[in-house]
C-alpha cells in the first residue's frame, strides 16, 4: 500500500469514528464547540481511535486537538512513526 | 542535619527504613519506584536543585504530570526547606492557560519551575506561561553532587496549593510540614490505612489536592501505590476498573462524577467479571455528592462484590490539608431527607420522608477527622448555629492552613476558624453540606468563577458598554454558568452568531462547557445604587 492510500484510509476511518460519536460535522469544526460534546466525549473518541490503530497519543498532544482534521493528522503521524 | 519537628522527608526516610522495597507504580509510564530509591533520588535531586540556586524558603513551581519526577521533586524541595507550588497542566481551555499560570507565579513569587519532559513539544505555550521565570527540565536534575542539607522546621511552608481561586485573584493555600503531616495522620486514622493487603490507587492529577494528599497518605503509610494518568481513567474507565480489580486495590479516591463514569462504562452483564470485593475505601469527595449517583453505583457494582460500606462520602478542602469529615468506617452511605423549601428559604433542615414530594436528599458526611474540629456559623457574624440550622462550615485544627500567600483576603475568622465558603448543617453530630456561599461553581473538581467569565468577554465590541454578568444556576449536581450580556445587536442571525462567539471564547479560555449565553437589550441588567451590576438579580432576566 502506498503512503498516500494509507493516509486516505486513515482519514476515512478516523472521521467515521468521530462522526459516529458526535454527529455529522465538518472536518474543520471545533468538536468541543458542538452542543452536547464535552471534553470527556472527545477523549473517549480519541481512545477509540487509539485502540483501532494500536497507538497511544501523548496527553499534551491530545488536548491540543480540536477538529477532525487535527485528529487525522495526529494519527497519520503516529502510525507513520510506528511503521518507521 | 537534625530537623526541628516533623518534616515530609523525615517521615519518608523513616517509612523507607521500615519498608525499603515498597513500590510506587506509575502504571502508564511502566515505571516502578522503590521507597529507598525515592529517598536516594530526591536527595540527589535536592543537591542538583541547590546547585541551580534553590534555597530554603524559595517557592518552586512543579509543572509535572503523574510521573516519578513529581514525587521526587516534591521530596527534594522538602529536603531543602523550599516550598512546592504544583501547577495544573495545559488541558482543555488552553487559550487561557498562560495567563492563569502567570497569575499564580506572580502571586507566589515563584522564580523557578521544574518542567516535565512531556511538555517539551509545547514550547511556545510554555514560553508564554513561564515568561520571566527559569525553567528547570525535570530530567536534568538527577545528578547532584554531595553536599549538606539545611535544617528544616515543621512550620516551614512545604506546599502552596493553587487549586482554588479565580484567575484574577489566585488563592495560594500555604501548607507547612506540620499541616501536611497532621492532615495525612487524619486520613490514615480515619480509614485505618495500612491494614494487611492495603494497596492504594490514584488517577487524580497530583497537582490537585485530592490526588497529592491521597498519594502521600499511602506512601507514608508504607503501602503500595499505583498511579495512573488522569486521561487514562477518563478515556477508558472500564480498563482502569479492570486494573483496580486485578491489582487488588483497596483504597481509591475520586469525585462523584467519576463514579458515574465507571457505572456508565461497564455494562451490567460484564459487572460480575470484576472483583471489587477487596476495595474497602472508595472516597467520594471534592465536588457535591449526589445521593442518586451513590445509590446507582452501589446497585450496579453489587454483583462485582463491591461492598456498600466501602463507599465513603467525605468532605474536605485544600485549606484543611484535605480531610475534614469522614463517616464511620464500615457504614453504608447514609442520606438525610429534608424539606427542600424550608432548606432554601429558612435555612433549616427539616426531616421529611424520602417518599414525600418536596423532599431533598443530603448525603451524611460523618464527624470530624482526627485533629479537626468544625462548627456551623452564621456567615454574617460568625455566631455558632444549632442542630439542623444551615450556615457556613468553619474548621480549625492542626492540618488547617495558616493562610493564603500574598495580600489575598485571608480565610480565617477573628477567632481563628477557617471559613470554607460551604453551607451545611449538623444533624446527629454529622456534617451535611448543602451548597456554597461563594459565587463559584465546581465542575469535575475544577472551580469556575463567574467573575472570570465576565472578564473574558466584557471587551467584546458587540457588548453594550462592557455590561455583562455571569452567575451560577441550577442544583448542586446540575449546575451551569449563565452569562447575561447587553447588546444593541437586533438581527436574529447576528445575535445567534454573537452568542456562539461568546460561548466559544469562554470554552477556549477556561474549558467551561456548562455555559448558557443570554442576550438582553441595553440597560436591562439591574444595577446597584453605585452602578455595579447585580449578579444575583440578573437571573430574573433569564426565562
Amino acid at each position: 500500500m502506498k503512503a498516500a492510500d494509507t493516509g486516505e484510509s486513515i482519514a476515512e476511518t478516523v472521521s467515521g469514528l468521530i462522526r459516529q460519536a458526535v454527529g455529522d460535522v465538518a472536518d474543520d469544526t471545533d468538536l468541543r464547540m458542538i452542543e452536547g460534546v464535552d471534553s470527556v466525549k472527545v477523549l473517549r473518541v480519541i481512545a477509540a481511535v487509539e485502540r483501532t490503530y494500536d497507538i497511544e497519543l501523548e496527553d499534551e498532544e491530545v488536548f491540543a486537538l480540536k477538529t477532525i482534521d487535527d485528529v487525522v493528522r495526529s494519527v497519520q503521524d503516529a502510525v507513520q512513526a510506528q511503521g518507521a | 542535619m537534625s530537623d526541628n519537628g516533623r518534616t515530609l522527608h523525615g517521615e519518608l526516610d523513616r517509612t523507607a527504613r521500615s519498608h525499603p522495597g515498597q513500590l510506587l507504580s506509575f502504571v502508564n509510564e511502566r515505571v516502578e519506584l522503590r521507597l529507598d530509591e525515592l529517598c536516594a533520588q530526591s536527595r540527589s535531586m535536592a543537591l542538583a536543585m541547590a546547585e541551580s540556586g534553590v534555597r530554603r524558603g524559595d517557592r518552586v513551581g512543579l509543572m509535572l504530570a503523574n510521573e516519578p519526577a513529581f514525587v521526587i521533586s516534591l521530596v527534594a524541595l522538602s529536603r531543602l526547606g523550599a516550598c512546592a507550588c504544583p501547577l495544573s497542566l495545559p488541558t482543555s481551555g488552553r487559550d487561557g492557560y498562560a495567563d492563569k499560570v502567570q497569575g499564580i507565579l506572580a502571586a507566589a513569587g515563584v522564580r523557578q519551575v521544574v518542567v516535565s519532559r512531556k511538555l517539551a513539544r509545547l514550547k511556545s505555550l510554555l514560553e508564554q506561561a513561564l515568561a520571566g521565570v527559569s525553567q528547570i527540565p525535570a530530567d536534568e536534575l538527577a545528578q547532584g553532587e554531595a553536599g549538606e542539607f539545611p535544617e528544616v522546621s515543621g512550620d516551614d511552608d512545604l506546599i502552596v496549593q493553587f487549586t482554588s481561586g479565580s484567575t484574577s485573584r489566585p488563592k495560594g493555600v500555604r501548607l507547612a510540614h506540620d499541616n501536611l503531616l497532621a492532615g495525612l495522620d487524619a486520613i490514615r486514622l480515619g480509614v485505618d490505612l495500612g491494614r494487611p493487603g492495603d494497596r492504594a490507587g490514584v488517577w487524580l492529577p497530583l497537582f490537585h489536592d485530592m490526588g497529592l494528599v491521597g498519594m502521600l497518605a499511602a506512601v507514608l503509610t508504607g503501602i503500595p501505590v499505583s498511579i495512573w494518568s488522569p486521561s487514562s481513567f477518563v478515556k477508558d474507565p472500564a480498563r482502569w476498573l479492570r486494573e483496580v480489580s486485578d491489582g487488588g486495590h483497596t483504597a481509591c479516591a475520586m469525585p462523584n462524577f467519576a463514579y458515574d463514569l465507571l457505572r456508565q462504562a461497564v455494562p451490567a452483564e460484564e459487572v460480575p467479571g470484576y472483583d471489587l470485593s477487596r476495595w474497602r475505601v472508595a472516597f467520594n469527595g471534592a465536588e457535591p455528592i449526589a445521593a442518586d449517583s451513590v445509590a446507582a453505583f452501589l446497585a450496579h457494582f453489587e454483583p462485582a462484590g463491591f461492598r456498600p460500606e466501602a463507599m465513603l462520602p467525605v468532605y474536605g478542602l485544600a485549606e484543611a490539608t484535605l480531610a475534614v469529615a469522614f463517616p464511620p468506617l464500615g457504614r453504608e452511605p447514609k442520606v438525610d431527607w429534608v424539606d427542600r423549601v424550608t432548606l432554601a428559604e429558612s435555612a433549616i433542615a427539616v426531616p421529611r420522608d424520602s417518599a414525600s414530594t418536596g423532599a431533598r436528599p443530603v448525603v451524611a458526611l460523618g464527624s470530624p477527622v482526627a485533629g479537626i474540629e468544625f462548627r456551623i456559623a452564621d456567615p454574617k457574624n460568625d455566631g455558632v448555629l444549632g442542630e439542623r440550622r444551615v450556615g457556613e462550615v468553619q474548621v480549625q485544627g492542626a492540618p488547617v492552613t495558616p493562610g493564603y500567600v500574598g495580600t489575598q483576603e485571608q480565610p480565617l475568622t477573628a477567632d481563628g476558624w477557617l471559613r470554607t465558603g460551604d453551607l451545611g448543617y449538623l444533624a446527629g453530630g454529622e456534617l451535611h453540606v448543602t451548597g456554597r456561599i461563594k459565587e463559584m461553581m465546581i465542575v469535575r473538581g475544577v472551580n469556575y468563577y463567574p467573575e472570570d467569565i465576565e472578564a473574558l468577554i466584557r471587551t467584546d465590541a458587540e457588548i453594550y458598554h462592557r455590561r455583562c454578568v455571569a452567575f451560577i444556576e441550577g442544583s448542586d449536581t446540575a449546575e451551569r454558568i449563565v452569562l447575561v450580556a447587553e447588546t444593541t445587536v437586533d438581527d436574529a442571525d447576528e445575535r445567534s452568531r454573537l452568542r456562539e462567539r461568546l460561548r466559544a471564547k469562554v470554552i477556549a479560555e477556561t474549558g467551561l462547557e456548562q455555559l448558557a449565553v443570554t442576550l438582553v437589550g441595553p440597560n436591562s441588567i439591574p444595577r446597584t445604587s453605585s452602578g455595579k451590576l447585580k449578579r444575583l438579580d440578573a437571573n430574573r432576566l433569564v426565562a
